[in-house]
C-alpha cells in the first residue's frame, strides 16, 4: 500500500499537468492517419506553400561568412528570428525554413544574384497540428524555449511508460478486476504480437 | 451499476487492451527524439542497404499524377505486394516496402533504366520508427487498414481517458487544489510555448 501512496497521486498530477501535450498528440495523429481526407477537402496535398515576397537583398557579413550567420542576418532583415533549419550550399543557394507551427516561412536566398524569396505555408489545420507532433526542440538548441520543449517531450515519453506500468500496478491492486483485466491485456498483447509478425 | 463505476471500469480496461500500443508509443518515442544520439552511442559498420537485386527495364514512367499503379506492379513483379510508399525523385523515383522487421527499398533511375532493390540491415531505431508512424490507409491492405484503424482507436482512446480522468479526479475532493494547479499549470505553460514558437 505505501507505494500506492506515491504511484497514484503521481500518475493523477502527471496527467492533469500533460493533458494539453496529450490533447494535442492525440488529436493530431488522427490526423495524421487521414492525410487522404484531407487531401480530398482541400483537393490537393494540405501542405502548400505561397510566395510571400522577392526582393534584392545584400548580406552584409564579413569576407567568409557562415550558412548559419547568413541565415540569422536574413531572419533578422525579415523580422522573424527564431527556430529554423538551413539546408544547401552558400555558394549556390541556402533555404532556411521558419519552423513556426502555426506559420511556417521557407526563404530562399540566391548570393549570385542576392535574390530573396519568402514563402509563407498555408496555414491549415493538419499541417499545424502535424508540425506541432513532430517538433523536437533539441538539447543543442541555442534558443532557450526550444531547449525547454525537448524537455516536456521525454518529460510525455516518460509519463507515458510510467502510466502504462502505474496502470497495471493499479488494476492489480483491485483484486475483483484481475480477471477480466488480464483477459483486456491478454487480448491486446496478442492482437500487437499478431500485426507484428504480419505486418 | 452506476455511472461511476462503469466509468472507472472503463477508464481500466480500455487502458488494458490499449495498453501494448500506449507504451509503445512512449518508448518509441525515445528512438524517435534521441535516435541520433542513441545510434552515435552504438555504431554498426554493417553497410544500411544491401543489393537485393537489379535490372534494367524501360519504364514508362508518368511525368504527373499517380505513380501508385506503377508502383503495384513492380512490387507484384519483385513478389513483394503488400502497402508501400512511393515518391517521385529528381533521378526517378523510390518505392519504400515497409513491414515492422523489414525495410525494402527500390530505386529507378529514369537516364540509366535500372531498377535497384536494396534490403536495409534491421535496426532499432527503424524497428521503433516503423512501430510509431506506421498508419494511413491504403486500398486493399485489409491488416494494414486495421492497424489503422487500432491507432484510431488508440487516439479515441486517450482522449476519453483524458475526459474521464477528470471526472474522476473532480470527485477526489482532497486532490481537487492540487488538480487545479497541475492541470492550469500545464494549459498555461502549453500556452506559452504556443507563443514562443
Amino acid at each position: 500500500m505505501g507505494a500506492s501512496l506515491i504511484i497514484r497521486p503521481t500518475h493523477l498530477y502527471l496527467a492533469l499537468f500533460l493533458t494539453p501535450w496529450m490533447l494535442m498528440y492525440a488529436i493530431s495523429t488522427v490526423a495524421m492517419n487521414h492525410r487522404g481526407w484531407f487531401e480530398d477537402y482541400y483537393g490537393e496535398r494540405a501542405v502548400q506553400w505561397e510566395v510571400e515576397s522577392e526582393e534584392r537583398y545584400a548580406v552584409t557579413l564579413g569576407a567568409d561568412p557562415s550558412r548559419a550567420e547568413v541565415a540569422n542576418q536574413i531572419l533578422s532583415h525579415l523580422g522573424i528570428e527564431g527556430a529554423h533549419n538551413t539546408g544547401g550550399r552558400l555558394g549556390r543557394r541556402i533555404t532556411i525554413t521558419r519552423d513556426n507551427p502555426w506559420d511556417t516561412r521557407r526563404i530562399t536566398f540566391t548570393p549570385s544574384d542576392s535574390l530573396l524569396k519568402v514563402e509563407r505555408r498555408l496555414s491549415r489545420l493538419p499541417v499545424i497540428l502535424e508540425s506541432l507532433h513532430r517538433r523536437r526542440g533539441g538539447y543543442q538548441h541555442p534558443i532557450v524555449t526550444e531547449h525547454l520543449w525537448s524537455v516536456t517531450v521525454d518529460l510525455v515519453i516518460i509519463a507515458m511508460m510510467f502510466w502504462a506500468g502505474s496502470g497495471i500496478w493499479m488494476w492489480w491492486e483491485m483484486s475483483v478486476t484481475r480477471r477480466l483485466g488480464a483477459i483486456a491485456l491478454g487480448v491486446g498483447l496478442l492482437l500487437y504480437a499478431f500485426f507484428l509478425v504480419t505486418i | 451499476m452506476t455511472f461511476n463505476h462503469a466509468n472507472r471500469r472503463l477508464h481500466l480496461y480500455l487502458a488494458l487492451g490499449l495498453l501494448p500500443w500506449f507504451f509503445i508509443y512512449g518508448f518509441s518515442s525515445i528512438y524517435i527524439s534521441h535516435g541520433s544520439a542513441i545510434q552515435r552511442a552504438f555504431p554498426s559498420d554493417q553497410p544500411v542497404w544491401s543489393s537485393r537485386s537489379e535490372q534494367s527495364i524501360d519504364l514508362d514512367v508518368p511525368s504527373d499524377g499517380n505513380l501508385r499503379t506503377l508502383g503495384k506492379k513492380i512490387l507484384s513483379d519483385l513478389d513483394l505486394a503488400g502497402p508501400f510508399y512511393i515518391a517521385r525523385r529528381n533521378f526517378g523515383f523510390q518505392i519504400y516496402r515497409v513491414t515492422f522487421l523489414h525495410h525494402v527499398r527500390i530505386t529507378y533511375r529514369t537516364e540509366s533504366s535500372t531498377l535497384r532493390a536494396e534490403d536495409r540491415r534491421f535496426g532499432w531505431r527503424e524497428f521503433f520508427g516503423t512501430l510509431h508512424t506506421r498508419g494511413g490507409f491504403q486500398e486493399g491492405e485489409f491488416l494494414h487498414n486495421t492497424w489503422s484503424v487500432i491507432v484510431d482507436i488508440v487516439c479515441v482512446g486517450i482522449l476519453l481517458w483524458i475526459t474521464r480522468g477528470l471526472i474522476m479526479w473532480w470527485q477526489l475532493i482532497a486532490q481537487r487544489k492540487w488538480g487545479i494547479v497541475a492541470l492550469g499549470g500545464g494549459f498555461v505553460t502549453f500556452f506559452l510555448f504556443m507563443l514562443s514558437f
